[in-house]
């Protein structure tokens, strides 16, 4: 009986070897890092399309609905807006794509291991091949049935590493382009769209102040200095003991009659205004810091965003690698990308991408 | 007749932001960067005390975030071919993958049962071949027997299998 069990077990053996060995790559972490970069790069671009979408075309001061630079900023405006929200949508398409491949992967390698399993159930439906043999199972039924499971184990795996192949080689082409065209999308239109929404918000913002008040404010400030230098300067010999002197010193040089006084009720109006408009100052420069902070950090998600994609692009070819030669995946690059994009984005990390361990 | 102070700073104001206004274009058709300008710009609209300059600047600013916008409109408008075929590609390997799996429901038996039962005669040949290298070993027919019934069995199976593959 044991001999009979070796020279069973040895055929297993030599079965295996005719089929060959297949070892199905974990692709966990790229699918659940690909969802987590479909939602990332969607946000981000939702983020500044949906304000894009918010803008109205505004007449500038001087300007009338006829003006030829009014129409022409319309038309500008109505046409990005287009374009920003038909992208939008194609991205949209393109992340559901590409989350539903990787997830389509996940489940191909899950089936390609559940072969031993799948026989099992084919010999429980089947009865078995005890009792279609009508041998005793404690003979030699059970090395037969674990040699089938052995066998459909290892077919199965080849098959689900053969039809994983052919997945991830057909979806290459897409993994290319998309590496390549998010450079354009949120390397140069997102930047552009950034600084334009910037610029925009910023004038709005001064135009909101009130005409002229943000430069009275500046210019005052970079020239107080220099006019109090400048009253100073005739005030030289100015003697604590005696302060009407301060008077004499500051008119000391001059031949025409005093504008001592004048000059100070000029200083002294200017002070008032600028203490009653500090209040509107001080929303504009709240709102410029506000506008150029979500500028800084909209251009650094976009940025994360490319890296992100690079990284995944570069598991991808991970992922075919180790279908090749069975080397295991870590996605370690990826995860960290979209774990800074995340940051970057004020998110949770995603239960997608949970924090990487170093490999 | 000389010109007065106002409409001194008027022209050196106007020149200003027609300059500012030629190179901010200039720079977007390029793809660099305007930031620069659009600040002065900004500052110049605030700081003048010509309206007719802080009008005319504000006019300038405006333009160049519109010419910007429409820049990177244009930019997408370029890649949208390009995310079409990629989301074609996603969908045919998601499709690839999903009929991989269909294929792996009820693995391969349908389809792969009389591989199997090839396999099996081999198994039982190379019992054969085996027992022969070693001459005499117990139960060898019972063995024998059961390569037969094995037989049997995935012929069964195959036949099962493809009732269920339907």
């Amino acid at each position: 009986m044991l001999q009979m069990a070796r020279v069973v077990s040895s055929l297993v053996f030599i079965a295996l070897t005719t089929i060959g060995c297949t070892t199905l790559p974990d692709v966990k972490p790229f699918a659940e890092s690909t969802a987590a970069l479909s939602a990332a790069a969607g946000t981000q671009y939702r983020d500044v399309s949906s304000e894009i979408a918010s803008l109205e075309p505004q007449l500038q001061p001087g300007e009338s609905e006829s003006s030829a630079t009014f129409a022409t900023r319309k038309a500008q405006l109505e046409a990005s807006q287009k374009a920003f929200a038909a992208t939008e949508k194609s991205l949209d398409a393109l992340f559901a794509a590409m989350t539903t491949y990787s997830e389509k992967v996940v489940s191909l390698t899950a089936a390609g291991k559940t072969g031993a399993d799948a026989a099992q159930s084919l010999l429980d439906s089947a009865n078995g091949f005890a009792q279609l043999g009508g041998l005793p199972a404690a003979t030699v039924a059970a090395p037969i049935t674990n040699a089938f499971k052995a066998i459909a184990d290892a077919f199965t795996r080849k098959q689900a590493a053969k039809s994983l192949k052919e997945a991830v080689d057909a979806a290459q082409p897409g993994v290319n382009i998309v590496a390549e065209q998010f450079e354009v999308i949120y390397g140069n239109a997102m930047d552009l769209a950034i600084k334009s929404l910037r610029d925009t918000r910023s004038r709005q913002a001064s135009q909101a102040a009130g005409p002229g008040v943000i430069g009275f404010n500046d210019n005052v400030k970079e020239n107080y200095n220099a006019y109090y230098q400048f009253l100073n300067s005739f005030v030289t010999d100015f003697d604590p003991d005696a302060p009407a002197s301060a008077w004499r010193g500051f008119c000391r040089e001059q031949k025409t009659p005093c504008r001592a006084k004048e000059e100070l009720e000029a200083v002294g109006l200017v002070e008032a205004r600028m203490e009653a408009i500090r209040p509107i100052v001080e929303t504009y420069n709240a709102q410029i810091a506000s506008i150029e902070a979500k500028a800084v950090k909209r251009q650094a998600a976009s940025k994360s965003v490319i890296k992100a994609v690079k990284a995944w692009a570069l598991e991808h070819q991970k992922l075919r690698s180790s279908l090749e030669d069975g080397s295991s995946m870590s996605a370690f690059n990826l995860r960290a990308a979209l774990m800074e994009l995340s940051t970057l984005l004020g998110e949770a990390p995603a239960a997608a991408a949970p924090a990487p361990a170093q490999p | 007749m000389p010109i007065n102070n106002q409409e001194k700073a008027r022209i050196l104001g106007l020149g200003q932001v027609e300059l500012l206004q030629s190179a901010g274009m200039a720079r977007i058709e390029a793809g660099k960067d305007v930031s620069d300008i659009t600040k002065k710009l900004l500052k110049l609209s605030q700081r003048t005390s010509d309206r007719l300059v802080s009008e005319m600047a504000t006019l300038a600013h405006a333009g160049i975030s519109s010419a910007q916008l429409a820049s990177a409109a244009a930019a997408l408008a370029s890649v949208n071919d390009q995310i079409a075929t990629a989301t074609n590609a996603f969908a045919l390997a998601a499709r690839i993958a999903q009929e991989g799996e269909k294929n792996l429901t009820f693995p391969f038996v349908a389809g792969k049962a009389a591989s199997l039962l090839d396999l099996l005669k081999a198994l039982q040949k190379s019992v054969a071949d085996t027992v022969g290298r070693a001459g005499s070993v117990g139960s060898v027919a019972e063995l024998l027997a059961a390569f037969d019934k094995a037989n049997d069995a995935v012929e069964a199976l195959k036949d099962k299998a493809e009732e269920l593959a339907g």
